[in-house]
């Protein structure tokens, strides 16, 4: 896929007051026009991970190189111009706009910050242009976010997000709060506005069928890290960590299928520097002594596919 | 890691005495040019021990009319019909005799676990609670009960877990504490709204397999509310679809799954991901929206989304008739499997 745009390198992100770590030294890449799934259950990090990539939270330390430059080397105003490039479409469409401004006025305020030169008549021309793009009538500028259902918010979303022609869009669970209907809907729309503008996409979601829908790879992240990332089908077809494995098999499905039934619950997040061994090995069917010893680092496991798991190759 | 089959063999008991039934019930909002039908001429019929699924979109109604067999709906609201529970009337009854009923008899998992418990009280506390007021326990017992419970929908550390407020739990684990709240005086209706929505797959599963298990090991029966098809396999003997505040197909699961009649169902089941398919290039969706309720009713409601619609449609609603045996559907057009 050519020159990565975006590559994080050993990423951390801490909160502090509780002191934990909610990213683990994480290394993603993502290449140009790609778009790269990123799926884990709730409190794995993956939301943070995503809002430490659009610099919305403090990184503790790494890399983010994007287009060959550090984000985390620039000062606050050097970071403002990047900002345009990266852009979020949120899981709540409604409680992401603002509820007292008009549809048209949402949209024309990227454009305003970060076109400042646009005259107000080509910006409410975009506007109008833009909404129509999404589906939604050229009237719905006049109007307020709640007149509209969850579906059509969600397209307001991506139109503000994609009207200043992002390189990179991320969209954290975009279709999680949506009926199954609608949902086809949006994930269609995204994926035809990515082919338009040629941005590169990361794809945050817990719906595994959507997500290897869109994707081409897909990277499972548990308790802050890696655990494994392959190319889509490889990784849906050929999952080598049990984590992964059991994600899979929890998808709702007609017909219905065995469900491996994890025992376990998800406690909170780990504490810094609180974990030894593999993070999943408590709920993990296959665990051994070597598991608890050091948490297993990624490793190849066929081209393109990596996983962290000691027993990967047994299993 | 235990192997479960989602698959459970389920008694038809087509015979069996109806736990609930419903007929004809609307709900309507509103007065003269404002109102609002949010349920129209619902009827069904859950049996001892049986699950019906109840699928549609948001604002399909499918929320309204269970709150509505509850008697939860604001005053606001006008109720017509019958909802009966076990041979006698649940409309009109007075509100000491509903809460007899409910808690008891009935009881509700909603959506979001966070919001149907009390923050500021303990776990235990709200457990023991129910016992003490329906089931008239004293306080040990009440306890023993609810551990047993909580041990039941395989609640790890009961005993500290009785000890801590909500907000210290997982959503997974709130969901399992209001599940093991909703089985604790032994109901005979369970009604599950979304149960498993807020959650992760991984810990939708086993919801839905505890549901399944408290139905299989305690006899009861249940309403399961889902926008996902998905759910319902498995679990639901009976499946009601419902739009625009109308039942516009009812079918045996198995029946519903292999071959939907109404374009309807079609569209929604064709919305679920099929792992065994290979990608598509467009993800299936039912284009359009839902309609806006407070429009007046022409034709079939789903007309303006469907893909089978013709000049009929639009003008003449569709009554819900029956197909064959054991369905029914409200189409002009449906599809024709034969």
């Amino acid at each position: 896929m050519g020159e990565p745009l975006l590559q994080v390198q050993n990423l951390c992100v801490e909160f502090q007051r509780h002191a934990i770590r909610a990213v683990d030294q994480v290394d993603l890449s993502v290449a140009a026009g790609e778009t790269v799934g990123l799926v884990g259950e709730s409190g794995s990090g993956k939301s943070t991970l995503a809002r430490a990539i659009a610099r919305l939270v403090p990184v503790a330390a790494g890399r983010i190189v994007f287009q060959g430059q550090d984000l985390l080397r620039l000062s606050p105003s050097q970071l403002r111009p990047w900002r345009r490039h990266v852009q979020l479409v949120f899981q709540d469409p409604l409680a992401s706009l603002n509820p007292r401004m008009t549809v048209g006025d949402a949209l024309q305020e990227p454009l305003k910050i970060f076109r400042p030169d646009m005259p107000p008549n080509e910006r409410r021309a975009a506007v109008s242009l833009m909404l129509t793009r999404v589906g939604l009538q050229a009237g719905a500028a006049h109007r307020y976010p709640r007149e509209f259902s969850g579906g059509q918010c969600q397209r307001i979303g991506i139109a503000r997000a994609m009207i200043i022609k992002p390189a990179l869009l991320i969209c954290d669970e975009p279709v999680s709060s949506l009926d199954v209907s609608i949902q086809g809907q949006i994930v269609n729309l995204l994926l035809d506005m990515q082919r338009e503008t040629h941005a590169a996409m990361i794809f945050i979601g817990h719906n595994l069928g959507i997500v290897r829908h869109v994707s081409h790879r897909v990277y499972v992240i548990y308790r802050g890290r890696i655990v494994e990332h392959a190319p889509c089908e490889e990784l849906f077809l050929r999952p080598r960590h049990p984590y992964t494995r059991a994600l899979i098999a929890s998808i709702p499905q007609i017909p219905p299928v065995a469900v491996a039934v994890e025992p376990a619950v998800i406690e909170t997040p780990h504490r810094t520097g609180g974990i030894r061994g593999c993070a999943f090995r408590d709920r993990c069917p296959h665990a051994r002594e070597p598991c608890a010893a050091a948490a297993p680092a990624l490793a190849p496991a066929a081209a393109g596919h990596w996983v962290a798991c000691l027993r990967a190759g047994e299993i | 890691m235990r192997w479960m089959s989602l698959t459970v063999p389920v008694d038809h008991a087509i015979s069996a005495p109806p736990c609930l039934q419903v007929e004809a019930l609307s709900v309507r909002f509103g007065g003269g040019a404002r109102e609002i039908a949010a349920v129209k001429e619902v009827s069904l019929r859950i049996g001892a021990g049986e699950c019906l699924g109840i699928v549609g979109e948001s604002g399909s109604g499918k929320t309204q009319l269970f709150t509505a067999i509850m008697g939860l709906l604001p005053q606001t609201a006008r109720t017509t019909g019958s909802v009966r529970f076990k041979g006698g009337e649940m409309l009109g009854m007075s509100p000491t005799d509903l809460n007899r009923l409910r808690g008891r008899e009935i009881s509700m998992v909603f959506q979001d676990p966070m919001t149907s418990l009390t923050p500021h009280l303990r776990i235990g506390t709200q457990l023991t609670e129910v016992l003490m007021l329906h089931a008239r326990m004293d306080a040990a017992a009440a306890r023993q009960r609810a551990l047993q419970m909580l041990e039941r929908v395989q609640i790890t550390r009961a005993g500290q877990r009785m000890h801590q407020y909500p907000h210290e739990l997982s959503g997974g684990m709130r969901q399992r504490v209001m599940i093991a709240m909703a089985c604790l005086c032994n109901p005979s209706l369970l009604i599950a709204d979304e149960p498993t929505t807020a959650l992760d797959t991984t810990v939708q599963a086993q919801v839905l397999l505890l549901l399944q298990s408290m139905r299989r090991e305690l006899g009861t029966a249940m309403a399961l509310i889902t926008h996902d098809f998905a759910l319902l396999a498995g679990l639901a003997d009976h499946v009601l679809v419902m739009y625009a505040g109308r039942v516009v197909e009812a079918a045996c699961a198995a029946d519903l799954f292999d071959a939907p009649l109404h374009p309807y169902s079609a569209g929604l089941l064709a919305c679920v991901p099929r792992w065994s398919q290979a990608r598509a290039s467009r993800l299936p969706s039912i284009a359009g929206q839902p309609p806006d309720p407070r429009e007046p009713e022409a034709g079939c409601a789903f007309a303006p989304r469907c893909t089978r619609a013709q000049a009929l449609c639009s003008q003449q609603r569709p009554e819900l008739r029956l197909h064959s045996s054991s369905r029914r559907v409200a189409c002009h057009y449906p599809h024709d499997h034969g």
